[in-house]
């Protein structure tokens, strides 16, 4: 365990030093982030304006829930299933499992270590959208502190859930439509295109029993204050409930992947 | 004349044998189809959640916006069938120092590296797109007369014009820039804002869709013909952005083959 942790931090202070060479990188694909939550923002300020609020969320709480989405888009970036097709197809993986340690730690530590520089670039961005619509955002410590266990706990969720349907490729080359139905689900029912409580109660209830939403509107809404002390507890629960079903489907499925990978070297 | 039906002649067959090609693997056309309509069902849901509380966003109502959508996804269509591969190719050429081979080539260069490629069955997406539209005209209940659909095609045309001149200018920076995949990000992000009609959006970013990146533009002001929104002054602009895109694009292509010096053996 203490030889992990070792590794853990090792991958990411590697990974701090090789993000931090591409800064610009990072600043120019954070502005390219920043356009689809802007048009969220803009289309309720509109709404709201016209009807009063929506769900507890008047203009303040949905310019509020659209800034801190810019940094928790950052926090949950994670492998994209596309970059198994490669991968596996070339044979690349190979390389990876002749190394001592298994790739899904690799890979966590790696994109956790690189999330600090990211989340560093994130900040002239998030000053600039500030400026222009001015949010109602006063979080006590209570918020800043469970917002960011809550972040780092939605980045592993998500990387896992990514993780096991890049495993897909193991069984097939043509993951790509399933990859674009689970991906339009998450936009769906995560708290990505609107809060759920915007949603219809039936699509609510579903989107509480997926992972989905405590990568995204759980630590949004911490943050911002839309949900109780209480709640925040409960939440950060379900969260740890999620990361050992999926890091227990993830042992499952790799093994099985595994054993359906061969390759010829050079 | 000659020089013009010869460079078309050498279009058509690209495309001939590169549809020949992509027909070969029939399972692409299902996995198009879910993916067209993974984007028709996520665009017609954010549209209904918005106006399950309102209706009319800053003027615009359901209908309209579905125009918009449609235009949205066709235009999309048309760029992944015709552009984005072409595109795609001439980046990677680029890296690999390949591109001496088609800038060798007896026809017009610019003509070649754009028309090389089509993606087949992303036509799926085109044909999506008609439909939507097909199903706002039938909710914009008998507003859309003849006229609205000539000025319509027109409008379509020109925005077509203008957003494989905006990639095509985007691309071409290729030649200075070593990679383009961080830049993706923004490009797309302004696509995807094309989405909403521009006309919702603070001066701004209407601003920037119109004049910097025209792509809101492009989508928008054929939505407005088809929905009898349009008027001459959006036409003109569209025209000029759409002539100005071009020349634009010619300009920076040939600036970039001046400068790019080939790394082949």
């Amino acid at each position: 365990m203490r030889n992990l942790l070792g590794v853990y931090a090792v991958e990411a202070r590697l990974a701090m030093q090789r993000q931090a060479q591409y800064r610009g990188a990072a600043f120019i694909s954070i502005l390219g982030f920043l356009i689809e939550p802007v048009v969220y923002l803009i289309v309720w300020r509109l709404v709201t304006t016209e009807t009063g609020a929506i769900g507890g969320y008047g203009t303040e709480q949905f310019t509020a829930y659209y800034i801190v989405w810019t940094l928790v888009r950052v926090f949950n970036l994670a492998l994209a299933p596309g970059a198994w097709d490669w991968w596996v197809q070339s044979g690349r993986i190979a390389n990876d499992l002749l190394h001592p340690v298994d790739p899904f730690h690799r890979n966590l530590a790696s994109m956790a270590g690189a999330k600090v520089v990211w989340i560093a670039v994130w900040v002239p961005t998030a000053a600039f959208l500030v400026l222009v619509f001015r949010p109602e955002l006063s979080p006590n410590f209570f918020q800043v502190f469970t917002f960011f266990v809550a972040a780092w706990a939605g980045y592993v969720i998500r990387f896992i859930t990514l993780w096991a349907l890049g495993l897909v490729s193991f069984w097939t080359t043509r993951a790509q439509a399933l990859v674009e139905v689970v991906i339009a689900l998450e936009l769906l029912l995560s708290g990505r295109l609107v809060p759920m409580a915007v949603m219809p109660p039936w699509v609510q209830t579903v989107s509480s029993r997926l992972p989905f939403k405590w990568t995204f509107q759980f630590p949004i809404e911490v943050l911002i204050g839309q949900v109780s002390a209480a709640d925040v507890w409960r939440g950060l629960g379900v969260q740890v409930a999620w990361i050992a079903a999926g890091a227990l489907a993830i042992l499952a499925l790799w093994r099985r992947a595994l054993r359906r990978f061969t390759a010829v070297g050079t | 004349m000659k020089g013009l039906t010869h460079s078309l002649a050498v279009v058509v067959a690209h495309w001939r044998v590169g549809a020949q090609y992509e027909v070969q693997y029939r399972l692409n056309f299902v996995l198009q189809v879910v993916e067209s309509a993974v984007r028709l069902v996520t665009g017609v849901v954010a549209i209904r959640i918005v106006y399950s509380f309102t209706t009319s966003l800053r003027g615009w109502e359901e209908p309209e916006l579905l125009a918009v959508l449609g235009v949205h996804i066709l235009l999309g269509g048309v760029l992944a069938t015709f552009v984005m591969p072409n595109m795609h190719r001439f980046r990677y050429e680029v890296h690999q120092g390949e591109l001496d081979y088609a800038l060798v080539r007896p026809v017009d260069t610019q003509l070649f590296v754009s028309t090389r490629q089509i993606s087949f069955w992303n036509l799926v997406d085109v044909a999506t797109g008609a439909v939507v539209i097909g199903w706002a005209v039938a909710g914009l209940a008998g507003r859309v007369g003849f006229v609205d659909a000539v000025v319509f095609a027109v409008a379509l045309a020109c925005g077509g014009v203008i957003l494989y001149s905006v990639w095509m200018t985007f691309t071409t920076t290729v030649f200075w820039l070593v990679d383009l995949r961080d830049a993706d990000q923004i490009i797309n992000g302004l696509y995807d804002a094309g989405r909403w009609p521009i006309r919702i959006y603070p001066f701004w970013l209407q601003g920037t869709l119109t004049a910097v990146v025209p792509l809101g533009v492009a989508i928008t002001v054929p939505a407005e013909a088809l929905t009898g929104r349009v008027t001459p002054g959006s036409m003109a602009v569209l025209v000029v952005v759409a002539a100005v895109t071009v020349a634009a694009a010619r300009a920076f292509w040939n600036l970039g083959v001046r400068n790019y010096s080939g790394a082949s053996a």
